[in-house]
């Protein structure tokens, strides 16, 4: 049994960034500003401030449609300031009297205090020995986990490898050992160029597959050589004189017992790593960090200066400007903060979308920028029972996971062009996103999803709109990266579906509402459902007329986004029977075919199984039918038949029946089903759903139909449906 | 398991120094050492002894692939030295095993030292040499104690004795209604003793995978809530597993796993000896009589599992496999499917908008009185407040074993009642 999915849930309590220059270790930033303390107004203004600064940065778009779910229910809305307001606030008016909304009590006797330890003692404890450099930081302190990786410089103090290829701009990446994943996809560079400046984020490249969940891109503009040495030598330059020697981002976290080592081991392998190296590329290329952490230090210092002269530590200083302070300057410096530093400004989107549970789109430099996320579930094969962690409205299926004994030769991406599209958020809501971002790749992607349908597939769509069926994939897995939209079977009227058992009944009274608005021409959703939950049969049941297609294939879509229901799939096993199992035992023995007079109990109503079509004959998979049925009394084992478990690579007695079965198909039914029952043995084994062979064979599904309705009619196959 | 337990000081002229070590050479080794130590203890030793602000905080850590647990004490006292004397018992675990039963431990083991070194300077005073004495005695046995046994008592001296316990950590209990019905995974009657709930005695007899909660306390004629609890506290302890109330109007469909269980014999032979019913001389609870179903191959029992689909409901897939179906108990039959994940059933729900309406509003009017004196299923209560009762259950998150355990009574009356609400709408899932 494959894990049950959990709730995500981040655990992050805040981020720290800890820099040792000459002396001692320090905390030069951390985020959010009062850490484990409820500072929701403080943490408003500043997100307004960090949504400013990132939608400078094409960052619009990055809420995922959950996010805006939650937004909607909660009736918060993040307001982003435009950018003109953004001028006003930073030019004008950015004094501090302007943001009196934000108080801060006095009360607190702690601050600066970070979760009542000692900024000073924590940042020591937090600096680890150089043998840790590179490697996964972990410390708790009673129930806060301290996740981080420190990456120090070399013995020289230099950041850089020196040793170094020849060649162009592209040396750094070379130098650097570790260099991070840089974009692989090397085929369709224009869309490459597209998505970087589009508004989805600039980082689709390498998720082609949708494994990996590292995406950055980062832009080398053709500068001149001379001008980058130029550059490097200031660079240089400046790290003499800062010498940075450490620096780590510690990601405190406050992960449930149980749950500790996954979610650990998420955090650090999805965000912290990928947000450390970044840094440590961006550190070696431009001095990013040591440059940042002196000035966030320099203005943490400016602020407390006017208070303390003693230095014990910026946030202890802090602590003191906090209590004795007039204004809230807190609130103003850590605008001042977050304005200047761009470091600063990463750690506080990477705090405020991961503690989220959103996806995290960050830009250190103009020619960095990365993306972080921690994977949520998007489907389950799994059903939970009583005991078991519930994740209700969680789509449930197998189709999915390809089985990994995939016996034919298929590729995943050749199977992904046979999978379509479902938005996850309506089409408007998405297109006018893109729209805002007003970027080149705008155009291409509102195309492609004004012809997108959920009902047909990568390829049907790229034949009959003419985009190329490489830049639908594109498209498609940016819009699944960023949480828009899901990859599922294309729905079809002759599909079974039903209501998902997993469906979230909790929300059915919302979603009735929902759905009665966008659908009053429609019986209601909870009539819906009852017709989609009585007996299987295939959706086209539902559609009382031509006319009503389109809207009925539209609801089928709604439910589908939302969990509501999920498509029963048709699996099958070869069942070898009696008369088989004789004949290979003892010689042919194909006139006994039929000379047999049915078993009651075995027999069933014959007519539904002769029903040609495989999706319109749900009770057939009940029992096999008269016209072959040999009696399967419980009587003689040498008779009873026998499943065949793996077809594809059968026992020597399994190939026997097999061998003997494809004779028996040959002499009954001629050589065309013969070769049918040949190429479709292997998906016979319990783990390939029949309604995908005619997409692999490129037959017709009525031809699929056809044959296994006849095989199953002669005993040859036992059926069963599920998701 | 433990890899290793130390102990270690900060002594006055050496810094963070490690004393004692089971195995000896774990984690210090000396230079004619052959064992590779597990870990480089100069580069942990800052958070193995911290400064004293640190001190008295459960500190763990990974290092070298193994983590560290440990809670450092720093005792002040003018006796000392320095003034202080600063000491730490650490577990040294594989990174990836779970720790959390550890910690609770290392917690219990760091105060009673602390008591004891204040009490008698029973630490400090011990002046055997490294891995030697009381105190590597003592380590030595927690060490091989808790690995072998998962508890240890250790006599200290006269007065004190170390008594620690690894209890594993669950997951909290899933939520109980009273329609589940609890199977019990042990033989329960061979864990009771005197010291049991009354409540707890009184309902054991009546878990027995048919009975659901609300029978159970009516049945043992125990309070419901006290059942409840009782039942959650051996759902907590893995003891029970919840399953819904077997009836032959019920529909059960097989879920992704049933493709495990059609190619396992295994599971094939285990299910033929469940669902057998034994000769009937022999008691029926008698679970572990190795019966088997005549003639009833495992291929057949899957075959028999495959053709339970959404729709059919257990009577009439019984009807159709009559033949087959006479020497099993159709009860366990399902209930096997059910434990082992390959079948689930496909409950019914109930929806009224109007009836949804009807509550709203009837709550607002009448308040909470209304309303718990709907649920309490008096038999005087007014027709009206009555039908606010099965109301309350329309709104699609009640199941009709649900309604029908709540309310008292069957589905066909529920069908009856449900006739009430013209807009109502039935929903398997």
């Amino acid at each position: 049994m494959s894990s049950l999915p959990v709730p995500p849930n981040s655990c992050l309590l805040a981020i720290l960034l800890l820099t040792k220059y000459q002396y001692d270790p320090q905390i030069v930033f951390h985020y959010p500003p009062r850490p484990g303390e409820d500072d929701s107004k403080l943490h408003k203004y500043l997100r307004d401030f960090e949504g400013a600064e990132s939608s400078s940065s094409n960052e619009d778009s990055t809420t995922s449609a959950d996010d805006q779910d939650v937004e909607a229910n909660s009736g918060v809305k993040p307001n982003k300031i435009q950018p003109h307001d953004l001028e006003v606030d930073e030019t004008g008016s950015a004094s501090p009297d302007k943001r009196n909304g934000i108080e801060t009590p006095r009360e607190h006797s702690n601050w600066g205090e970070i979760f009542g330890h000692n900024p000073h003692f924590l940042a020591k404890l937090l600096c680890p020995a150089k043998s840790g450099h590179k490697k996964r930081f972990e410390v708790s302190v009673n129930d806060k986990v301290f996740l981080g990786r420190p990456a120090f410089a070399n013995e020289d103090g230099e950041w850089r490898k020196r040793k170094r290829k020849t060649g162009g701009g592209n040396d750094e990446r070379q130098g650097d050992p570790e260099s991070i994943q840089m974009p692989v996809k090397t085929s369709v560079q224009t869309t490459q160029d597209l998505s970087e400046t589009s508004g989805l984020g600039s980082d689709s490249d390498n998720q082609e597959d949708g494994i990996s969940n590292e995406t950055l891109t980062i832009k080398q503009p053709a500068k001149d050589k001379a001008n980058e040495l130029q550059q490097r030598a200031k660079h240089r330059k400046i790290r003499r004189k800062d010498n940075l020697s450490m620096f780590q981002v510690v990601f405190i976290m406050a992960p449930p017992p149980l749950e500790y080592q996954l979610r650990v081991g998420e955090m650090y392998d999805y965000v912290v790593k990928k947000f450390s190296r970044a840094l440590k590329w961006e550190q070696a290329r431009s001095s990013l960090v040591s440059r940042e952490g002196l000035m966030l230090a320099r203005l943490t210092n400016s602020f407390g200066g006017r208070l303390s002269g003693i230095l014990v530590g910026t946030l202890v200083k802090l602590a003191c400007l906090t209590l004795l302070g007039p204004n809230p300057p807190l609130a103003s410096l850590y605008h001042e903060l977050l304005k200047n530093s761009n470091v600063a400004r990463a750690i506080a989107n990477v705090y405020s979308s991961i503690s989220n549970c959103r996806i995290a789109q960050i830009s250190l430099t103009p020619d960095l920028s990365l993306s972080l996320k921690i994977p949520v579930p998007t489907s389950t094969a799994v059903l939970p029972n009583l005991i078991s962690h519930q994740l209700p409205g969680l789509w449930l299926t197998t189709a999915t996971s390809i089985p990994l004994e995939d016996g034919a030769h298929f590729s995943s991406s050749q199977l992904a062009s046979h999978f379509a599209l479902l938005l996850l958020s309506d089409l408007p809501s998405i297109l006018a996103d893109v729209q805002s971002t007003d970027s080149p790749l705008a155009e291409h992607l509102a195309d492609y999803l004004n012809v997108s349908k959920p009902t047909k597939s990568f390829l049907q769509i790229s034949q009959s709109s003419g985009i190329a069926l490489s830049d639908i994939q594109h498209i498609a897995s940016h819009l699944i990266y960023w949480r828009r939209a899901a990859a599922i079977p294309p729905l079809h009227q002759r599909d079974i579906y039903i209501m998902s058992p997993n469906a979230d009944m909790s929300k059915l009274a919302s979603a009735s509402a929902h759905f009665a608005k966008l659908y009053p021409a429609l019986p209601p959703l909870p009539k819906i459902l009852s017709l989609l939950s009585s007996t299987p049969r295939p959706y086209s049941t539902l559609i009382p007329s031509k006319d009503h297609k389109e809207a009925y294939m539209g609801i089928l879509a709604w439910l589908f986004r939302y969990g509501w229901v999920t498509q029963l799939r048709t699996f099958a096993w070869i069942r070898v029977p009696p008369h088989i199992l004789k004949s290979v035992a003892g010689g042919p023995a194909h006139g006994r075919n039929g000379s047999k007079e049915s078993d009651p109990s075995t027999s069933d109503n014959a007519t539904h199984l002769h029903v040609p079509n495989l999706a319109s004959s749900p009770s057939s998979s009940t029992q096999s039918s008269t016209h072959t049925a040999v009696p399967i009394s419980s009587s003689s084992p040498p008779t009873s038949p026998i499943l065949v478990p793996r077809p594809l690579h059968p026992t020597t007695a399994a190939s026997a029946y097999l061998a003997a079965m494809s004779a028996h198909v040959l002499f009954t039914q001629g050589e065309e089903a013969r070769d049918g029952w040949e190429k479709c043995v292997k998906y016979f084994d319990g783990k390939h759903a029949l309604e995908t062979i005619a997409i692999r064979e490129g037959w017709k599904r009525k031809k699929v139909g056809d044959l296994v309705a006849g095989w199953e009619g002669m005993g040859f196959l036992r059926r069963v449906r599920h998701w | 398991m433990i890899k290793a337990v130390f102990f270690a000081i900060f002594d006055n002229d050496e810094g963070p120094k490690v004393l004692h070590q089971v195995p000896t050479e774990s984690i210090t080794a000396g230079p004619s050492s052959t064992t590779q130590p597990l870990i480089h203890f100069p580069s942990v030793a800052s958070f193995l002894i911290p400064r004293p602000n640190f001190c008295s905080n459960r500190i763990s850590f990974t290092h070298n692939g193994y983590r560290l647990l440990s809670y450092p004490i720093c005792i002040s006292s003018s006796t000392y030295a320095r003034n202080a004397y600063l000491f730490n018992f650490t577990f040294v675990l594989d990174e990836d095993t779970p720790f959390a039963s550890y910690t609770t431990v290392i917690l219990k083991l760091a105060s009673l030292m602390r008591t004891l070194e204040e009490q008698s300077r029973f630490l400090s005073k011990d002046t055997s040499p490294p891995n030697s004495g009381k105190i590597y005695a003592l380590c030595e046995v927690l060490m091989e104690d808790l690995n072998n046994y998962c508890e240890t008592q250790i006599p200290i001296d006269e007065f004190n004795t170390l008594n620690i316990k690894l209890f594993p950590t669950y997951p909290p209990p899933p939520p109980l209604l009273p329609h589940h019905v609890p199977l019990s995974t042990v033989r329960l009657a061979d864990l009771v003793d005197d010291n049991w709930d009354l409540t707890m005695l009184r309902i054991l007899p009546y878990i027995d995978g048919v009975n659901s909660v609300k029978q159970i306390s009516l049945r043992a004629d125990a309070d419901h809530k006290l059942t409840r609890k009782a039942v959650q506290h051996l759902l907590y302890y893995g003891c029970l597993l919840l399953l819904d109330i077997f009836q032959y109007g019920a529909i059960y469909a097989p879920t992704a796993e049933i493709a495990q269980f059609v190619e396992s014999p295994e599971a094939q032979a285990e299910c033929a000896r469940y669902v057998a019913i034994p000769p009937p001389e022999q008691d029926s609870k008698e679970t572990t009589t190795t019966v088997q179903v005549k003639g009833l191959s495992g291929t057949r029992i899957a075959e028999l599992y495959l053709a339970l689909r959404q729709g059919l409901t257990v009577r009439n897939w019984y009807l159709e496999h009559q033949s087959d179906l006479s020497e099993v108990d159709v009860r366990r039959f399902i209930t096997f499917g059910v434990i082992k994940g390959f079948l689930y059933r496909v409950h019914k729900y109930a929806i009224s908008p109007s009836a949804l309406k009807h509550t709203k509003a009837a709550s607002k009017k009448q308040g909470w009185q209304a309303k718990s004196k709907a649920r309490s299923k008096d038999g005087t209560v007014s027709a009206a407040v009555a039908e606010l009762g099965l109301a309350q259950y329309l709104d699609g998150t009640h199941c009709f074993d649900e309604i029908c355990t709540e309310l008292m009574i069957s589905e066909k009356d529920l069908m009856g009642r449900l006739k009430d609400w013209p807009d109502v709408q039935i929903i398997h899932r």
